[in-house]
């Protein structure tokens, strides 16, 4: 600035004479003596202008915004561990999914469940077997437990009930077949492979297989009976369904649930 | 001049958002100068990508101001590249730019020269430099980096920086006295493309 005022009052120059290697430094560094080349020089490094400070809150913002989901996402080595962490998360949720399942699907099965369950896996997958609820299930609410971890009511129940297995199949295939799958949707597509007694892998084959062609029938068949020769043994074993290899594969119904 | 911004930088790469605000407000003014010229129009959105770039990799930054300061304006420089490369546009050769420069600012260049901030009329010639040496410059003056620092910025040696800028004053310096001549006769010359 000290420079520019004191050109300001030097209005024209004599052409200096060809800017070499030591003029340029002395330019650049601002030490040259005042010429319309250094005014332009300062101009070019004048103060910011309002306008080239109008982002400055949508930046910040976006800092803040970054740094946020940085403290969420680890660096490196935590990731790493975070990894095992997760290896173990996913065996143990594998684990209770089967568990719970089981009781589900015999449940469901048998219209066992909790009347608002009972309808929303009748909605889901009433072609798949599963009844709508009794009017009365008060003696059988044993069942209550394993009931209240399929998904919340509240979330959004597709009405047709091939294109929810079928959609929910294509998440499962899309997320790595079931690693990164919501829990909301891995418990919903448990249970509804519990219903039809197979194993996820199986049951979003067949499904996805028909998934072109919806199947016509929504009006449930009679609960058990048909249901019950096939396919507890297919399926199941391949195990890579759920990443972990061991737990996730056998779907049978516990014995302390028979009806 | 770094000092300054040493502070400011370590309580960013911490998360605190007034020193993030703080670097923004020094770096940003010469970076968006910068880009006018590496990059033209598109000076604001890459200066904007650039700066999200910046903040995502913030938090692992590991050097120090004057460091940050060169990776910066290295993001930039690649950003403001590619963006070129994509708009098609070629910058190479000074006498098309020229033409263009004048044909955006007809009728009256001389007029809209005096309107413009000194700022922007500095820019706007700047930019009329081949780009090796209007780089040179502006890292330089306006971005404030020495040579060894522009020339890892531009990837090249300092010896090559040295004489880029020294060609760009000595092209400017013809170029201020066109434009002063051209004032007092109300005639703008177009930048003449030999020379150096």
């Amino acid at each position: 600035m000290r420079l520019l005022d004191a050109l300001l009052t030097t209005m024209r120059t004599l052409r200096p004479p060809k800017i070499d290697l030591d003029e340029a430094e002395r330019l650049l560094d601002g030490r040259a003596r005042q010429s319309d080349l250094v005014r332009l020089l300062a101009a070019a490094a004048a103060p910011p202008r309002p306008h080239e400070l109008a982002d400055e809150p949508a930046m910040v913002a976006a800092f803040v915004r970054a740094h946020r989901e940085s403290e969420r996402t680890p660096g490196p080595e935590t990731r790493r561990r975070r990894g095992w962490r997760r290896m173990a998360t996913v065996k143990l949720v594998a684990g209770v999914t089967v568990l719970v399942a089981s009781g589900t699907a015999l449940a469901a099965e048998t219209g066992m469940l909790p009347d608002s369950v009972q309808r929303q896996a009748h909605e889901l997958f009433s072609a798949l077997g599963v009844p709508p609820p009794h009017s009365g299930t008060d003696a059988k609410s044993g069942i209550t437990g394993t009931g209240s971890k399929t998904p919340p009511a509240g979330s959004p129940t597709p009405k047709p009930t091939d294109p929810a297995a079928l959609e929910l199949c294509r998440k499962w295939e899309a997320a790595d077949r079931g690693k990164a799958l919501g829990a909301d949707d891995a418990h919903a597509l448990a249970a509804a492979a519990a219903a039809t007694k197979q194993g996820i892998p199986a049951f979003c084959a067949k499904v996805l297989d028909d998934g072109a062609t919806p199947a016509p029938g929504n009006t449930p068949p009679l609960p058990t009976p048909t249901q019950h020769g096939n396919g507890n043994g297919n399926g199941n074993g391949n195990g890579n369904g759920n990443g972990n290899g061991k737990t996730n594969g056998r779907i049978q119904p516990s014995p302390t649930q028979h009806r | 001049m770094d000092d300054n911004l040493a502070d400011a930088l370590a309580a960013a790469v911490s998360g605190d958002e007034s020193g993030f605000a703080h670097l923004w407000r020094a770096l940003h003014p010469p970076l968006l100068r910068y880009l006018r010229v590496v990059a033209g129009d598109a000076a604001e959105d890459v200066a904007s990508e650039t700066w999200l770039q910046a903040v995502r990799d913030l938090p692992g930054f590991a050097g120090d101001a004057t460091a940050f300061r060169v990776w910066l304006f290295r993001i930039a420089r690649n950003r403001g590249i590619d963006e070129q490369r994509r708009a098609g546009r070629r910058r190479e050769d000074p006498a098309d730019l020229s033409t263009l420069h004048h044909d955006r600012n007809m009728p009256d260049a001389a007029t809209e020269a005096i309107e413009r901030s000194g700022t922007d009329w500095a820019l706007s010639v700047i930019a009329q430099l081949p780009r090796d040496q209007a780089e040179a410059v502006m890292l330089r003056v306006v971005a404030g980096l020495d040579v060894a620092q522009t020339a890892e910025v531009l990837g090249k040696r300092p010896g090559a920086v040295r004489v880029a800028a020294m060609r760009g004053l000595r092209r400017l310096a013809e170029h201020v006295e066109v434009q002063a001549r051209s004032r007092r006769r109300g005639v703008v010359d177009p930048l003449r493309a030999e020379g150096v």
